[in-house]
């Protein structure tokens, strides 16, 4: 019974492996969630116009001293006069040193109070500051000082001009919309594939397509308990990742289905 | 003999000059001169949104507001619509209508009301805006897109490779597709969209009649075939009897005529001849479009039958502003990538020439000439390449070092077809992911799909005439040397 049950663990030594994995995976999906990439998560992106084209090496390197969290860096224009660096949240201190990084390379003059000028001036309705009287000038002024703890002059607020650096808000790109365009096609392949096998080798083994169905399943929730225990960020590379390796897989199940047949032919010739 | 090892020997050389002659174009290219510079007459590989320039499209829910009108009791009989019409005597009516915009003069109180009310702004309408969307960027075969809605404002940005189909992008978005016809006087609404079953666009030409000695030329209409369900052919069957020419004893009477409004527009006036049977509209949306004018108008009416098609868009947007976005890592990542596999394919090569000799060095000639043909197939297949496709490239191209291997291993009694069949069965997998994936919807397994295929389409053939023909010519040369 013991040498039985020892060979059944033997054989399916990886399997085991593999499923405590996924028990281990669930639990930490079920405490941590997974990690997303920065396009799978609601993030910021910051836009700083440059007038002049930059080095891509070169800006990555100075992002890259100042910012801690991931950040995905990309040009904003066909000139690439304009970098736009995402990343889940820029705080005012990030802004600050990537903008004074900025103007030690580029010899630019931006500051935070240039970032938040369109946002002050939408809030304190200064889009007609010219035409404004002086009293109600400095009121705004006041009010921007206490709220934001940034001292701006009348010329500084009407310079509107001067709006070069900009942050917005960027929704997620949904992982469950690639994961949905996915689903048919692939089940219609994997269920034709394995049919396929189960076919091939219905005379020497009648469980095949259960069989490999499940070491198909258990492979594919590994590699995702793997995904989420090592916290690889999911992004929609991740995932044609997975569907990759299921493919091989298949097509390695395929295979050793296929030597089977063969072998058995061959005994079969040979008896 | 020795006329019989030449002609073998000269085959040879021209199969190797043929793959020579091939990898050159597919490698470098055929070029061609351009004003100052040389152009490559080869389509260039095409890359997916995240490999390349993006466009990112913001569209966000229409805060405007439009005049509620409530029409007076009493309803004036002016009216300033002039029509010409001919009525075909079988279905179709086929009418040319000068203006048809000014309605009749009433009184009229009017407040002003959004366009979108608050009610319809709900996560349900933002779905259904997000499927209809998707639905006319696949009918415009724009397939590498991606919509994100934000469900707080209602704000949806797309992201599409920057090419010239982002430019159309926002046609698809901001029209909602509306089509009903109502009443040209009282702008009663008198069939709505929910009676219109599908539309169909044509195009008609015409010959321009020769005129004050002007040169006679060629103008189109374009227009819609509007399909009605049951209840749309009935209520049109009302209709014709209603909105038709009559006659008062000699004098001709104004017609009481319908506009077909497009998303609120007018685009035609009409009215119908009462004996006439209707179980569709035909209606011209341009007419007399010069030729130099053809392909925007052509464009325009697709959209129009695209987006009516595809449904209603319960809310209204407006274009905002588009992004431009480029990642200069991801090229970078690509050419280390496609190093690494040729590192690997150099490798297998020198293993093809020290393990089977001459006959590996063709081989490793015949391999080239294979990654050479697929290449070009991809480049014409015009598929937008993701990272995952191009994996599924340099799998193919392994797929095709392990057939050669087969070949070279071969033994003489074995045939070709049977090395073919029994490698085929082995990766039977790869081909039914092939087939299946090329019609998936996802740009990411689609683009896998079609590497695929072509890259197994090209596998038997290639194989057969090129590398099979140098291994059996190699043979023949051994025995008829070996004989000698």
């Amino acid at each position: 019974m013991k040498t039985k049950l020892g060979n059944i663990i033997k054989n399916n030594f990886i399997y085991i492996i593999m499923i405590i994995a996924i028990i281990a995976g669930a639990v930490v999906v079920a405490l941590k969630g997974f990690e997303y990439s920065i396009e799978n998560i609601d993030h910021q992106r910051l836009e700083v116009i440059l007038d002049v084209p930059y080095n891509e090496d070169e800006m990555d390197d100075l992002i890259d001293s100042v910012i801690s969290d991931k950040y995905i860096l990309r040009t904003s224009s066909l000139f690439k006069t304009i970098v736009a660096i995402d990343s889940k949240e820029f705080t005012d201190e990030e802004i600050t040193n990537v903008l004074n990084k900025i103007n030690e390379k580029y010899n630019t003059n931006y500051s935070l109070k240039n970032l938040k000028l369109s946002e002050i001036i939408d809030k304190y309705n200064l889009s007609d500051i010219e035409n404004m009287e002086d009293k109600e000038v400095e009121d705004a002024i006041s009010k921007i000082k206490e709220e934001y703890n940034l001292e701006y002059t009348k010329e500084e607020l009407a310079d509107t001009e001067s709006i070069k650096v900009d942050l917005t808000n960027i929704k997620a790109i949904d992982v469950l919309d690639t994961l949905k365009k996915f689903i048919v096609p692939l089940s219609i392949a994997v269920v034709l594939i394995l049919l396929f096998i189960a076919l091939r080798a219905v005379k020497y083994d009648k469980l095949v397509f259960i069989k490999d169905l499940l070491k198909l399943i258990i492979t594919e929730l590994f590699l995702v308990a793997v995904v989420a225990i090592i916290r690889i960020p999911i992004s929609s590379l991740v995932i044609t990742g997975i569907v990759a390796i299921g493919i091989v897989e298949l097509l390695a199940l395929n295979v050793q289905n296929e030597r089977m047949i063969k072998r058995n032919k061959l005994k079969e010739e040979n008896e | 003999m020795k006329k019989d090892k030449s002609t073998k020997i000269l085959w040879m050389i021209l199969l190797i000059l043929i793959i020579v002659l091939i990898a050159a174009i597919s490698f470098v290219g055929i070029l061609r001169r351009n004003l100052n510079s040389w152009e490559n007459i080869i389509p260039d590989y095409e890359l997916s949104r995240e490999l390349d320039k993006m466009s990112v499209l913001t569209f966000s829910v229409d805060d405007s507001t439009e005049p509620a009108e409530e029409k007076d009791e009493d309803v004036s009989d002016e009216t300033s619509t002039e029509v010409n019409q001919t009525v075909s005597d079988d279905e179709e009516i086929s009418e040319n209508t000068e203006d048809a915009n000014e309605s009749s003069e009433s009184e009229k109180e009017s407040t002003e009301v959004p366009v979108n009310p608050k009610e319809i702004l709900t996560n349900s309408n933002y779905d259904k805006v997000k499927e209809i969307i998707e639905k006319r960027l696949a009918s415009a075969e724009i397939n590498d897109s991606e919509i994100v809605v934000d469900y707080e404002t209602g704000d949806i940005n797309i992201y599409v490779p920057y090419n010239d189909q982002a430019n159309s992008v926002a046609d698809y978005v901001t029209a909602q597709g509306d089509v009903q016809l109502v009443d040209t006087e009282t702008q009663e609404v008198l069939m709505t969209r929910d009676m219109i079953s599908s539309v169909q666009s044509y195009s008609t030409i015409s010959q321009d009649s020769l005129e004050n000695g002007t040169e006679a030329g060629i103008t189109y209409d374009y227009g819609l075939q509007i399909n009605l369900t049951n209840e749309g052919v009935n209520k049109l069957g009302e209709l014709t009897k209603t909105y038709i020419k009559v006659e008062n004893g000699d004098e001709e009477s104004e017609p009481k005529t319908l506009d077909v409004q497009l998303d609120g527009q007018t685009v035609y006036t009409t009215y119908f001849d009462p004996s006439g049977t209707y179980t569709y509209l035909t209606i011209p949306v341009y007419t007399n479009i010069q030729e130099n004018q053809r392909e925007l108008y052509e464009s325009s009416i697709r959209i129009y039958e695209t987006n009516i098609n595809s449904g209603l868009l319960p809310i209204k947007y407006v274009a905002n502003y588009t992004t431009y976005l480029e990642n200069e890592t991801n090229k970078l990542a690509i050419l280390i990538g496609a190093g690494i596999c040729l590192a690997i394919l150099v490798i297998m090569s020198i293993y093809f020439i020290i393990k089977y000799k001459g006959k590996g060095l063709l081989g490793v000639i015949s391999q080239i000439g294979f990654v050479a043909v697929y290449l070009l197939l991809v480049r014409f297949a015009r598929e937008p390449l993701t990272v995952f496709a191009l994996v599924s490239i340099f799998a193919v191209c392994l797929i095709n070092y392990v057939f050669i291997n087969k070949l070279l291993k071969k033994d003489l009694k074995t045939s070709f077809a049977q090395v073919l069949i029994n490698y085929a069965l082995k990766i039977m997998p790869i081909l039914i992911c092939a087939v299946v994936f090329v019609f998936a919807t996802s740009v990411e397994l689609k683009s896998v799909g079609v590497v695929l295929f072509w890259g197994l389409l090209a596998l038997m053939p290639y194989n057969l005439i090129f590398t099979n023909n140098l291994f059996n010519l190699q043979n023949d040369i051994k025995k008829i040397g070996g004989k000698k």
